[in-house]
C-alpha cells in the first residue's frame, strides 16, 4: 500500500506545478535521549552501539557525531544461563572519525556466548542510573535462498546491466519475518529500501522474486542504477527476524519514506527498549548465498 | 417508548383542521420545466409562507376566503395569483427567469428573508450561476471548494475539494447525489470535486442543527440535486477548459411529460502526456485521467405521481509502465450511484417520496512485474431504501417523517497474486456486512409571530450481520479458534435516539436569535493515516471492536437583515462535542492484510468557535464575508502520550471574502481571497544517527504550525451578445487562480543531504508549495 501512495505521490506531482523553497522553523530544543543499537547474529557475538540524540543542527559535523556516542556504560547480555557483562571497543571507520561499540569482553570470556538458534537474549543497559532493558529472539533458520541466478536488465540499452533473481521457501504459517542484505564484491552488506517483509503473501509458497540491491542511504542512488553489473560477485543475505524486530525496521523504513511524502503522515518507529530510549534490540538468523556474474 | 410518546405529541395538530381548504402543486422554472427547491410561497397580508420541497411541491392550508398567493425565487420573476379558496385547490406555478443585468444571484437563503425568518441554523443553499461566477483552479467549477468559502468550513488542504466541517473529520459529512451517498468526492486526491457542475441543479449545505431526516454523520449534510432535463425542448450545453471538456444533453421525451439529461466530463492530462513521452520510452503506456457521467429521466404520470431514475459513473485511472523494471501498474477508482425516486402527492396534504439507492465506491490496484502479478481491490457498496412523508396538517406546522434502511457491503484490502503457475492466496482481511436503519419525525411549527421551532427525533441502528467469521490469532496472525456466523445472523447491534431541536425567536422585523441541540450517531467510518484523504483509504463499519461515533452539537446565533433583506448578516456560535473518533495506533504502516481495526486507537474530540457571515444578495454587486474563530481539539489515551492535541483541521482563524460585479451585460468580474492561519502539523525535532543514517523522531501530535495559507483568485466571464433568433450562445471565463503566486504551504520536510562521516550531512527544512499562478480560459457554450 506505502507503494501506491508513492507513485500516486510521484503522479501527483508530475501533473501538478510543485515548487520547492527553504523555509526557518524554531523548533524547540528537547532532552537527549539514549539511543540503542543492539544484536545478535547466529554465530556472532552481541553487538551494542550506545549514542545520544541531538537537537536540531544545519550542519551535522564529525565532531557533533563523535561526541554523541556514549561511554562507560554497564551492558549486560544474557542467553538465559549466561549473563555476560560485554565491554567498549572503538575502531577507525574513515580517517579521523572512531566508532564505539559494546561487545564481548576478551578478559572474561567464561560468561561470553555467540548467538545461536531458537534461543532468546536479554539486554540490560544501566546508563546514568537508570536501567534500560529489552529481549530479543533468533528464530530458527526457516527460510534460505535456494537458488540464485542472473538475467540481462530488461529493456535497457546498457547491456552491462543485470538482475539478480532468488528462488526462496516460505514455511506453512505466518510469522516467517526476514530482512534481506545484499554486498556487492567487496563491498559491505547493504539492506534493502524496503529490506523487511512478512509472509502474508507467499505463506507456504514456493516464490521467485527479483533481488533489488541493497542501498547506502547516505548516498542514494537513482532507479536508474538499481542494477549489478556484469563481472560483480553478488551476495544475498536472508536474515530470519522475530515480530519485534521486524516491526522496528518496517516503521524505521517507513519513517524514512514519510520525509518529504504528503501522504504520509510523520510515523513513530517501534522499539523494544524500555523506558524510552530509542532503537532497538535485534536478533538475526542468517543464511546467505552467492553468485558470479560472468 | 419515547418514540411513541413524541408521535402522539407532534400528530394531534391532524385533528383540528376543519373548515379550512389546501392549495397545493409544484413550481417550476416556466423555460425547461425544472422544479424548484426552497421557493417560497407566502399569503399577501398575512405572516404565512412555505417553502417548496426538494421535489418543488408545497402545500398551504387557509381558512375559507379570497388570498393572493405570492410565488418568490432568487434569479425569477416574482408570481401573483389571486385565488378564491372555497375548495381544495392544485395550483402550479411556472415562475420566469429574470434575464436582465440586474439578475440576482443570491448565495444565501433563497428565500429573501429566511435565513432570519426560519428555525434552521447553519442551512445555506447555493444557487449553480454563484458557483459557476467564482473564480476556479484551471477553469473546472467545483461545488466543493465553493462550499469551502463558507464560514465554519474549511479545506482540507491546498486545492482540496475535501471539507471539515465545525471541527470534524472527512467522513463526518454526509454528501449525497440526488439521495445517493458518495463516498469519494474527489478525482486526483481531491484536487478537483466528482460533481459536474452542468448536471447540478441545487445544492444544500447544512453544518449544524442538522434536520432528523438526515443522519449517520456527525458534521454536515450536503445535499446535491441533479438537473432534471429540459421538458420544453432540446438543448445542449458545454465547455472547453484547460484539463477537462463537458458536454450535456437535455431534452423531453414526451413533452411537458417525459425529459431526460445526460452528462459528461473527461480530462486531457493523458492525451497531452502521450506527446512528450516517447513509444520508445520505458514509461510509454503511463498516464492519467478522469471522467464522469450524470443521466437523468424523470416521467409525470400524472398530476399525482412522478418518477425519477438518476445516476453517476465516475472513474480516476492511472497507467504507470517503466520497461526497464518490467513493471505494469493500473490503477481504477471511482464511485457509482443510481437512485429510483417515485414521488406521490396522496392529497393535498400528504406529500410521500419513495426513494431506492444504489451505490458503490471502488478501488482497484493491479500490479505486473515479469511473471509476478498481484491485484487489489477494496470498496464499499449500498443498497438503500427510503421512505420520506411531507404532511401539511395546517398552516403553522409542517411534518415530515420517515425512514431508512441501508445494506452495507465493506470489502477492505483483499489482494490476490500468482506467479507462473504459483497461486498466492493469503489470509486477507474478511468482507463485512451490516444493516443500518433508521426512522424519524420532525415538525416545523410557527408558534405564533415570534416563536418558531424546528423539533425532531431520530432512531437510528446498526446492525453487523454475518456472514463473517470471528478469529482467535497468536501475534503472527496464525488462527487458533473460531466463531462462525452465518449469513444474517448479528455480531453486534447498536442503536440510539437521536433528538435534534432548533428554535428562532423574532426580535423584530429583520432580527431573531435562534438556537439549536442536536445529537448525531456516526456508525461507518474513513480512517486515513495520511496527511490527506486518499483514494486507498478504507470506509470501515462499527463492529464488536468500532464503536459508533457520536456527537452533541449546541449553537447560538443572532441573524440580523438590513435594507430590505438586500445584506444579510448572522453572528453563530458553538460547541461540539465528539465520541469514539478514530486514529491509527503510533507506528501504523499501511503494508499488511491483517485487519486494519486491530490497528485503531480510540478517542474524543471537541471543537468551538465562533462565525461571522454578511452576504450582500442583491444589486450589481453582491458576495460575502465569512469570518470563523475556531478551535478543535483530540485526545486519544493511545497517542501523543494521553495527551491533548489540536487536531490536524485545527484553524484559529478563517475568512473568506467573495465580490462579484455585473460590470456591463457583457463582462461579469469575480474575485475572491482567503486567509486561514497555518496548518497545524508534527516536525521532527530529535535525531539521531542509526547504522550510519540520520534518522528523524517526531515532536508530539501537531505540535507546530506551518506559516498561514492566503490566496487572491479573480474571474472574468465575457458573454457576447446574444442574438435574437440564434439558437447558440456561448460565454468565455478567463481565471486566475492565485493572482499574486503566493507559496502556500502544502506540506515542509526536513531534507537532509551529505554523508555524517565526512562532515558534510546536511538538514534543511523545506516547504513545498504546488500551485503558484495559474490562468486559465474556459469556453462555454449553449445550443437551444
Amino acid at each position: 500500500m506505502q507503494k501506491i501512495r508513492s507513485l500516486l505521490y510521484v503522479l501527483t506531482m508530475i501533473i501538478l506545478f510543485s515548487c520547492e523553497k527553504k523555509i526557518d522553523f524554531d523548533l524547540k530544543s528537547v532532552p537527549e535521549v539514549l539511543v540503542v543499537d543492539a544484536s545478535i547474529e547466529n554465530s556472532g557475538p552481541p553487538i551494542v552501539f550506545l549514542s545520544k540524540s541531538f537537537s536540531y543542527f544545519a550542519q551535522i559535523s564529525p565532531g557533533l557525531l563523535d561526541s554523541s556516542f556514549v561511554h562507560n556504560v554497564d551492558v549486560f547480555v544474557s542467553n538465559g544461563t549466561l549473563t555476560h557483562k560485554l565491554r567498549e571497543y572503538s575502531i577507525d571507520t574513515i580517517p579521523g572519525y572512531k566508532v564505539y561499540f559494546y561487545s564481548i569482553d576478551t578478559a572474561n570470556l567464561g560468561t561470553a556466548f555467540l548467538g545461536s538458534f531458537n534461543t532468546t537474549y536479554n539486554l540490560r543497559i544501566v546508563y546514568n542510573s537508570i536501567e534500560y532493558t529489552s529481549n530479543t529472539t533468533i528464530p530458527s533458520l526457516a527460510k534460505k535462498p535456494d537458488s540464485l541466478w542472473w538475467k540481462p536488465a530488461p529493456m535497457n540499452p546498457d547491456t552491462n546491466k543485470v538482475v539478480v533473481w532468488v528462488k526462496s521457501h516460505d514455511p506453512v504459517g505466518l510469522g516467517n519475518y526476514v530482512r534481506y542484505y545484499t554486498r556487492r564484491n567487496s563491498e559491505p552488506y547493504l539492506p534493502g529500501e524496503h529490506s523487511v517483509f512478512d509472509d502474508q503473501v507467499i505463506d507456504g509458497t514456493s516464490y521467485e522474486l527479483q533481488i533489488i540491491p541493497g542501498i547506502d542511504r547516505n548516498n542514494k542512488l537513482s532507479d536508474e542504477d538499481n542494477f549489478f553489473y556484469h563481472g560483480d560477485t553478488v551476495t544475498l543475505k536472508l536474515s530470519n527476524i522475530d515480530r519485534s524486530t521486524y516491526n522496528f525496521w518496517n516503521t524505521m523504513e517507513f519513517n524514512y519514506e514519510s520525509v518529504g511524502n504528503p501522504f504520509a503522515s510523520p510515523n513513530k518507529v517501534i522499539g523494544n527498549i524500555s523506558n524510552g530510549a530509542l532503537g532497538a534490540f535485534c536478533g538475526y538468523a542468517s543464511s546467505a548465498k552467492t553468485i558470479i556474474i560472468p | 417508548m419515547r418514540f411513541a410518546a413524541l408521535t402522539l405529541f407532534l400528530f394531534p395538530v391532524l385533528l383540528f383542521s376543519q373548515s379550512r381548504y389546501t392549495v397545493s402543486g409544484y413550481i417550476k422554472d416556466s423555460l425547461n420545466g425544472e422544479t424548484l427547491i426552497s421557493a417560497t410561497i407566502s399569503v399577501q397580508g398575512m405572516q404565512k409562507n412555505i417553502a417548496s420541497n426538494q421535489f418543488g411541491f408545497y402545500s398551504i392550508t387557509l381558512a375559507q376566503g379570497n388570498y393572493k398567493l405570492i410565488c418568490s425565487y432568487t434569479g425569477y420573476q416574482q408570481k401573483e395569483v389571486e385565488v378564491a379558496l372555497n375548495v381544495d385547490k392544485q395550483l402550479n406555478f411556472e415562475m420566469p427567469p429574470k434575464i436582465t443585468v440586474t439578475q440576482e444571484v443570491v448565495i444565501s437563503a433563497k428565500v429573501k428573508d429566511a435565513n432570519v425568518r426560519n428555525a434552521q441554523m447553519g442551512k445555506i443553499d447555493l444557487s449553480m450561476e454563484q458557483i459557476k461566477a467564482v473564480p476556479a483552479l484551471l477553469g473546472e467549477v467545483d461545488i466543493l471548494k465553493t462550499i469551502q468559502l463558507l464560514p465554519g468550513v474549511r479545506n482540507a488542504g491546498e486545492g482540496s475539494s475535501g471539507i471539515y466541517v465545525r471541527g470534524g473529520g472527512p467522513d463526518q459529512n454526509l454528501i449525497m447525489l440526488d439521495d445517493a451517498v458518495v463516498y469519494n468526492t474527489g478525482h486526483l486526491f481531491g484536487f478537483f470535486s466528482i460533481f459536474n457542475s452542468d448536471a447540478i441543479k441545487n445544492v444544500s449545505l447544512i453544518k449544524g442543527g442538522m434536520p432528523a431526516q438526515y443522519g449517520g454523520r456527525l458534521s454536515s449534510v450536503l445535499d446535491i440535486t441533479m438537473k432534471e432535463g429540459n421538458d420544453k425542448k432540446m438543448q445542449v450545453d458545454g465547455g472547453l477548459g484547460l484539463i477537462a471538456s463537458r458536454i450535456s444533453i437535455q431534452g423531453p421525451i414526451k413533452k411537458n411529460k417525459v425529459s431526460f439529461i445526460v452528462s459528461a466530463r473527461r480530462t486531457y492530462v493523458d492525451g497531452l502526456t502521450k506527446l512528450f513521452v516517447k513509444k520508445s520510452s520505458q514509461f510509454y503506456g503511463s498516464g492519467y485521467y478522469f471522467y464522469d457521467l450524470n443521466a437523468k429521466v424523470n416521467y409525470k404520470i400524472s398530476s399525482k405521481d412522478r418518477i425519477y431514475l438518476s445516476g453517476y459513473f465516475g472513474r480516476d485511472v492511472f497507467d504507470f509502465v517503466n520497461g526497464r523494471q518490467s513493471l505494469r501498474v493500473n490503477i481504477p477508482w471511482g464511485n457509482s450511484t443510481a437512485t429510483f425516486r417515485w414521488n406521490h402527492v396522496f392529497n393535498k396534504k400528504l406529500f410521500g417520496n419513495t426513494t431506492l439507492v444504489y451505490n458503490d465506491y471502488k478501488f482497484n490496484f493491479g500490479a505486473a512485474q515479469n511473471d509476478f502479478e498481484i491485484k487489489l481491490f477494496s470498496g464499499i457498496k449500498d443498497f438503500s431504501a427510503k421512505q420520506d412523508f411531507d404532511l401539511y396538517p395546517f398552516t403553522g406546522h409542517k411534518i415530515r417523517f420517515g425512514a431508512q434502511y441501508t445494506f452495507h457491503t465493506f470489502t477492505p484490502s483483499v489482494l490476490t497474486g500468482k506467479q507462473g503457475d504459483t497461486e498466492f492466496n493469503p489470509q486477507n482481511a474478511q468482507v463485512k456486512h451490516a444493516n443500518e436503519y433508521a426512522a424519524y419525525i420532525q415538525d416545523d411549527w410557527t408558534i405564533g409571530d415570534k416563536i418558531k421551532m424546528n423539533a425532531g427525533l431520530r432512531w437510528s441502528g446498526f446492525q453487523q450481520v454475518g456472514p463473517y467469521t470471528l478469529y482467535t490469532k497468536d501475534p503472527n496472525g496464525n488462527k487458533l479458534d473460531s466463531t462462525v456466523y452465518g449469513k444474517g445472523r448479528t455480531l453486534k447491534f447498536y442503536n440510539g435516539l437521536e433528538p435534534r431541536f432548533t428554535i428562532r425567536y423574532a426580535l423584530g422585523e429583520n432580527t431573531s436569535l435562534k438556537g439549536s441541540i442536536s445529537q448525531n450517531n456516526q456508525y461507518i467510518h474513513l480512517v486515513s493515516n495520511a496527511g490527506t484523504t486518499l483514494p486507498t483509504d478504507l470506509w470501515v463499519p462499527s463492529t464488536y471492536k468500532v464503536k459508533p461515533q457520536q456527537s452533541w452539537l449546541y449553537a447560538l446565533g443572532l441573524f440580523k437583515n438590513y435594507k430590505e433583506n438586500m445584506y444579510e448578516t448572522s453572528v453563530e456560535v458553538y460547541y461540539k462535542t465528539m465520541k469514539n473518533q478514530i486514529e491509527y495506533k503510533e507506528g501504523y504502516v499501511p503494508n499488511t492484510l491483517e485487519e486494519t481495526e486491530d490497528y485503531f486507537t480510540f478517542g474524543k474530540g471537541w471543537s468551538y468557535g465562533a462565525e461571522f457571515f454578511v452576504n450582500k444578495s442583491r444589486g450589481r454587486l453582491t458576495g460575502w464575508i465569512g469570518y470563523s474563530l475556531s478551535w478543535t481539539w483530540r485526545k486519544f489515551d493511545g497517542l501523543n502520550f494521553g495527551d491533548t492535541y489540536p487536531a490536524k483541521y485545527d484553524r484559529r482563524n478563517d475568512l473568506s471574502v467573495v465580490v462579484m460585479h455585473q460590470l456591463s451585460n457583457k463582462w461579469k468580474l469575480a474575485a475572491t481571497f482567503v486567509y486561514g492561519s497555518g496548518n497545524a502539523a508534527t516536525l521532527p525535532e530529535r535525531f539521531y544517527i542509526y547504522q550510519g543514517v540520520l534518522t528523524q523522531e517526531y515532536s508530539r501530535i501537531n505540535e507546530y504550525r506551518l506559516p498561514a495559507y492566503h490566496r487572491l483568485d479573480l474571474s472574468a466571464i465575457l458573454t457576447p451578445k446574444h442574438k435574437p433568433n440564434k439558437k447558440f450562445t456561448s460565454e468565455w471565463v478567463f481565471s486566475i487562480y492565485n493572482a499574486y503566486s503566493r507559496k502556500n504551504p502544502y506540506f515542509v520536510y526536513f531534507d537532509q543531504t551529505g554523508s555524517p562521516y565526512d562532515g558534510t550531512l546536511k538538514v534543511q527544512a523545506k516547504q513545498v508549495s504546488i500551485f503558484p499562478i495559474i490562468p486559465a480560459v474556459t469556453w462555454n457554450f449553449k445550443f437551444l
